[in-house]
């Protein structure tokens, strides 16, 4: 697999994992007053960041890729 | 100990349901039946789950290998938990009659979700992650995004009547598109899927449990 291709196969991953975040946080059935997160109260786009950069790790290891050397999303420096 | 629970099905297809589907912390899910439901659960140590990506991404897992069955399932958002099994149904049953509605409407039929960009948007996940500092207005302008939102592509004559319905959501230059497939025409609603030259950037998964197509309490 060229760089090209590793790129492509790269930014498809991140696509699914952003999609499956927002999902399982965004939506679904709610019936429990114990819901965790509140999803009026909480930027789900920084949510995402904060999941993905401290999963980064299990992330890779699961990935089919192998790793870049570096997560390709803007770290906020308040985060 | 707390019940965590990952989706309801109809109760006529919980023998339908495998028995090695696997939820948090590898706990095994099983089902306790509520009147004509069923709620897809597990035991957990303790309450709130853990909040990480290993954990939502086996929240959806465990909904995905009951509907790689072809059982309808309605997921149910992250990090609902119950003191027991008593307390769950008795939530539930507030919710009973719009629940039950949705999985009778949709019983054979699974969420195919599309991730493509708006066209003539520019390619750049950055993009779809980009947002002014204020998270005020950041939240606004991600309300004005979801309102009403239209795809960029006209999918009923692309793919014909291969799906029952569609939802469509924008997270910055990104669309979301979900549509409700019949299990049996996962096969063919792929193949004109991907026959189509305008969606050779687009990523396509599922079937999913009903997510966008799950009614919210």
């Amino acid at each position: 697999m060229n760089r090209e291709d590793d790129l492509e196969v790269h930014e498809e991953d991140e696509l699914v994992l952003s999609d499956l975040i927002n999902r399982v946080l965004d939506k679904g059935v709610v019936i429990s007053a114990n819901v965790t997160i509140s999803i009026a109260d909480i930027d789900l786009i920084q949510l995402d960041l904060r999941l993905l950069i401290s999963s980064f790790t299990s992330m890779m290891a699961r990935s089919q890729t192998k790793a870049r050397g570096h997560l390709p999303v803007r770290t906020d420096p308040e985060a | 100990m707390a019940i965590y629970l990952y989706g309801l099905i109809l109760r006529r297809n919980a023998e339908r349901v495998p028995p090695d589907v696997i939820g948090l912390d590898h706990a095994a899910v099983r089902t306790v039946a509520c009147d004509d439901l069923c709620a897809l659960v597990s035991t957990i140590a303790s309450s709130p789950p853990r909040q990480n990506l290993d954990a939502l991404a086996a929240h959806d897992r465990a909904s995905w290998m009951v509907v790689r069955h072809a059982v309808t399932a309605a997921a149910s958002r992250y990090g609902q938990t119950f003191t027991d099994e008593r307390a769950l149904c008795g939530d539930l049953a507030m919710y009973r009659k719009a629940l039950l509605a949705t999985l009778e409407r949709y019983d054979g039929y699974g969420e195919m979700r599309i991730i493509m960009r708006a066209v003539g948007e520019p390619r750049s996940v950055q993009a779809a992650i980009a947002r002014p500092k204020d998270p005020g207005r950041a939240y606004l302008e991600s309300v004005r995004d979801t309102l009403k939102p239209r795809p960029s592509l006209d999918f009923r004559s692309i793919l014909g009547d291969l799906f029952l319905d569609e939802r469509v959501e924008r997270r910055g230059d990104l669309q979301m598109i979900a549509h409700l497939v019949r299990f049996e025409d996962e096969a063919t609603y792929r193949a004109a899927f991907y026959s189509h030259p305008a969606m050779e950037n687009a990523t396509i998964t599922g079937p999913h449990a009903l997510y966008s197509f799950a009614e919210a309490g």
